[in-house]
């Protein structure tokens, strides 16, 4: 390692800090820019200033936006009596893909985890209950993991004192897994959100 | 190298390179284990939907002395505490007693230590009302297993029996009222708080344990234990997971009594 010159050291330190990339991957990357042409290299470079001068969080739904409110708080065609409450930003992204929903977001920003001493202060919680009025449905669409199941409890009951009906997302069986290969947490969960045919 | 088998907890699970986790136990047999999970966070391993908090295992690794992670082979799930509570709180006690497991133990192999921890857990999982009675015996019971019982009878410098006690914070003492009042900073346990605890380390898993009498602000009980194995293990350390119990479960929620 030693034998690289500093400057490509620092990159390969800085891309190895992105979550899912490990050292290999993160060399691979810094040569990849070496070789490219001086024009991608800087493309690149000013599109992560962009994101960072740009990008705001929707002072509403505490999703990223370059306008705020953002463009989903303001759509007069969306369902504004439904919130669909989810962890990350991207999360956003990934039910819009669907095309299946048509109401709100409201991003927590994580999860309540005790032991990385994160609590209810530390996730974006007051902002939604301050959204409650006009809601008739919360859809919670947080990750089937343990911190994720406290946090959906935590938040049911928040918002069921508030007589607001309260929902989470199925949680079951992958599309295209074998019964037999699914964890004995999953089959549970799957068997306790069946459906009628 | 060799091939080890044991039951154990997960401590915590930390995300590493592209697609593998550390995975770092408490286990039945060899104490304290940290493991790396190849490629657990991939939609096809093993390993997915295994390694979360509150879940007894058995997990079998390979152990290379010369090594400080170890590498998990096989993974199966004994046991899922707190499975089907509709109540957040028992991840927020479940999680105090998961960092002390972490944290105010030594890397000594401990088989009494595990299982307390289980049938803490267990207990937790069977009797939501009574989280703070089981956390506080099980710290009660940590600081007994570490051979630092803690006296809750008679005052630790005058040896007299006690009604009242109080704690010297600074020497992790419990004291009579004499001995202690010259102490600038001494934290008062009434007789319903003394005899809740006696009752706690006196009575087993089978039992149905005593509720705690009345909320102490800033879980007094516990916090006092804790600072109590700190002391004791020498270390200088504290616990997250309790300044969120303290944060979040407030005289408001409290737990109910049976
Ligand atoms: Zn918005
Ligand atoms: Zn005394």
């Amino acid at each position: 390692m030693s034998t690289l010159p500093n400057s490509v050291q620092v990159l390969i330190e800085l891309f190895a800090r992105f979550p899912g990339i490990g050292r290999k991957t993160a060399q691979r990357l810094a040569f990849y820019l070496l070789k490219a042409k001086r024009e991608e290299a800087v493309a690149l470079a000013k599109a992560i200033i962009d994101v960072k001068d740009r990008i705001f969080k929707c002072s509403t739904c505490n999703n990223i936006a370059e306008v705020d409110p953002c463009p989903i708080c303001t759509d007069p065609r969306r369902d504004h009596s439904i919130i669909c409450v989810v962890q990350e930003p991207m999360d956003v992204l990934a039910i819009e893909k669907t095309g299946h929903f048509r109401g709100l977001y409201h991003v927590l920003g994580g999860v309540l985890s005790p032991l990385n001493g994160i609590g209810p202060d530390d996730l974006n919680i007051d902002g939604l209950l301050q959204r409650l009025e006009s809601i008739q449905e919360v859809i919670l669409a947080i990750n089937p993991t343990r911190d994720g199941d406290t946090t959906a409890l935590y938040l049911s009951k928040l918002i069921k004192s508030r007589n607001i009906k309260v929902t989470r997302i199925a949680q079951g069986l992958p599309v295209g897994i074998e019964l037999e290969f699914a964890d004995e947490m999953t089959l549970t969960h799957a068997l306790e959100g069946r459906t009628n045919l | 190298m060799s091939i080890l088998k044991t039951r154990a907890l997960i401590l915590k699970v930390i995300h590493f390179g592209d697609s593998s986790s550390v995975v770092h136990f408490y286990t039945e047999k060899h104490g304290k284990v940290a493991a790396i999970a190849k490629g657990a966070r991939r939609l096809k391993s093993p390993f997915r939907g295994y390694l979360e908090l509150f879940a007894c295992l058995e997990i079998i690794y390979y152990y290379k002395p010369t090594r400080d992670i170890q590498t998990l082979s096989k993974i199966e799930k004994l046991q899922t505490f707190g499975a089907d509570t509709t109540d957040w709180q028992f991840a927020i006690y479940g999680s105090v007693v998961l960092e002390a497991l972490d944290k105010l133990t030594t890397h000594q192999p401990d088989k009494a230590v595990f299982q307390l921890a289980v049938a803490t857990l267990n207990y937790m999982s069977q009797h939501p009302n009574l989280l703070r009675s089981a956390l506080v015996k099980f710290l009660l019971q940590l600081a007994e297993l570490s051979g630092y019982r803690i006296d809750l009878w008679s005052c630790a410098i005058c040896h007299r029996a006690m009604e009242q006690s109080f704690f010297d914070e600074a020497r992790a003492l419990l004291l009579c009222t004499d001995c202690s009042h010259p102490l600038p900073k001494r934290l008062s346990l009434d007789n319903s708080e003394l005899q809740f605890l006696r009752h706690l380390q006196n009575s087993d898993w089978e039992t149905t344990l005593p509720a705690a009498p009345h909320f102490q602000e800033n879980a007094f009980l516990e916090q006092m234990l804790v600072h109590y194995l700190t002391y004791q293990h020498d270390l200088n350390t504290h616990l997250k997971s309790l300044d969120i119990l303290i944060n979040m479960i407030n005289p408001h929620t409290q737990e109910k009594q049976p």
